[in-house]
């Protein structure tokens, strides 16, 4: 419907007339009248004639009881959330505030977006030409100064670096002899023919050793102590000792009749299981022999807990092996 | 800011750009060197500038290109008491865009400008008072008082909404 004015006021008039007007539409004519009390209009018209009976019932829907910037703050998009719900409802049941709206929303300014800026290509960028730009220019000199910088500095190092003569020297052990060589004086000794036997490097014992204390999964620290007890002269405590293998061989003593061996069981990685034992034939050991066999035994010892042999095994059915006076015994 | 995202930026924002300088100068010409001229400006500083506050820093060099052009532009026609080409000659007649246009050139420049901020990139209080240097509240009134003055030239003019 169009808005009443005071150019078409009389097409509403002839409308009413005709019946043609809605509720709507009286309402606003006589808004109009009321507002404009100077056009002449047909006075007896029921629609125009105010009476006690014909009071204006709409008054609330054309009442301003909002303050000024409400509709444009509510067009804004400005408003809390029960404000909202108020200019909302204002919106649908009050006319003044609804036509407000309608006007300031009318007032948004769209783009016109047929509008476009048709020189985009000429603001663009190369991308290859701006990868030289001054300061990528001056990033890849200062990598390449440092690269260069770092490869003088490790050739200057390389040139002046003091040659290392890597200790080469090898140690073995000849069991027959008990003694430790170095591979130049064994390689010496060899070719005079004063050893003959195979000897075994020391690092190669100790890794055997090891290997084969894992295999059999023998604890290490199991603390047995050895005793050898010699009239109580001497006690030796191998707290390192545990279940052992011993490193030895047959040695001969100056009697020769008499002869300290081990029991040769032969273990494949040339280790003998542990015993250190004397055949005397219940005569008594001179004492220049007993004397060596002692040599020998605690040199043995030594020899054991330098190879970190953690103990000193007995054959299962024997307790102590006897040395003479001396004995061996496991706790 | 690296060479593809300013790219990026000219794909995306430059015919926003374009039509706010277009209504803001009304010349095609005009509009079109205050385009490039952000957006040279905003190359020279791409590097210094994080992408995601591209638009926001385009549009403020571009408004300050627009100020510095307006009052060349005054002292010009001081000077020649010539009119500045109008890209739309004003058709009087009570079509709702035609009004709005004249509408919107009876505004003061600055509410002009706030009004096309917001409008036409929907810009949010604070963002506008950040390319126009202005705080929110002042820019809160302008737009407030601009609304209102274009309201009552739409009922002045008797437009149909």
């Amino acid at each position: 419907m169009n808005k009443i004015t005071i150019n078409n006021y009389e097409a509403f008039i002839i409308d009413y007339l005709d019946g043609n007007l809605n509720e709507e539409g009286q309402n606003e004519l006589k808004v109009f009248f009321k507002n404009n009390p100077s056009i002449e209009h047909p006075t007896d018209l029921p629609l125009i004639t105010t009476t006690e009976k014909n009071n204006f019932t709409q008054k609330e829907s054309i009442k301003v009881n909002y303050n000024n910037s409400f509709a444009i703050e509510y067009v804004e998009g400005n408003l809390k959330k029960d404000e909202l719900l108020r200019a909302k409802k204002l919106e649908a049941e009050n006319k003044i505030f609804s036509l407000e709206v309608k006007y300031l929303k009318a007032c948004k300014i769209a783009p016109d977006k047929s509008i476009v800026f048709t020189e985009k290509e000429l603001l663009k960028k190369n991308k290859l030409l701006f990868l030289f730009t001054y300061k990528n220019v001056l990033r890849i000199a200062a990598i390449l100064l440092i690269t260069l910088s770092l490869a003088v500095f490790w050739n200057y190092k390389a040139h002046n670096q003091k040659t290392i003569v890597k200790n080469t020297t090898k140690k073995y052990f000849d069991m027959a002899s008990n003694k430790r060589y170095n591979n130049y004086n064994l390689k010496k000794l060899k070719a005079q023919g004063s050893i003959t036997h195979k000897t075994e490097r020391i690092s190669n014992l100790k890794n055997q050793f090891i290997k084969k204390r894992n295999e059999k999964n023998i604890p290490q620290n199991k603390n047995t102590v050895i005793k050898i007890d010699s009239n109580n002269l001497i006690k030796l405590n191998a707290n390192k000792l545990d279940n052992m293998i011993v490193a030895t061989d047959t040695i001969k003593t100056n009697s020769s009749d008499k002869q300290i061996a081990t029991n040769n069981n032969e273990l494949s990685d040339n280790f003998k299981e542990n015993i250190v034992a004397y055949e005397i034939e219940k005569e008594e050991m001179p004492k220049k022999d007993r004397g060596k066999l002692w040599i020998f035994l605690t040199t043995t010892i030594k020899k054991l807990n330098k190879l970190n042999v953690t103990g000193v095994n007995v054959n299962k059915n024997e307790s102590e092996i006897t040395l003479g006076q001396f004995s061996v015994t496991k706790n | 800011m690296n060479v593809s995202e300013y790219n990026k930026c000219v794909d995306e924002f430059s015919d926003g750009l374009y039509r706010f300088m277009l209504k803001s100068t009304k010349s095609e010409d005009i509009a079109k060197d205050l385009v490039q001229d952000s957006y040279e400006k905003l190359w020279i500083k791409h590097e210094q500038i994080n992408v995601s506050k591209a638009k926001i820093y385009l549009f403020t060099i571009a408004y300050h290109l627009f100020i510095d052009f307006t009052r060349a532009e005054k002292r010009l026609m001081n000077l020649k008491s010539e009119p500045i080409e109008l890209l739309q000659k004003p058709n009087f007649d009570n079509n709702l865009k035609n009004v709005l246009n004249i509408a919107l050139e009876k505004l003061p420049e600055i509410q002009k400008t706030l009004v096309l901020l917001r409008d036409y990139e929907g810009y949010h209080y604070d963002e506008i008072a950040k390319i126009t240097n202005l705080n929110e509240s002042q820019v809160k009134v302008y737009i407030f008082r601009a609304r209102q003055s274009l309201k009552k030239i739409l009922i002045e003019m008797e437009v149909e909404v």
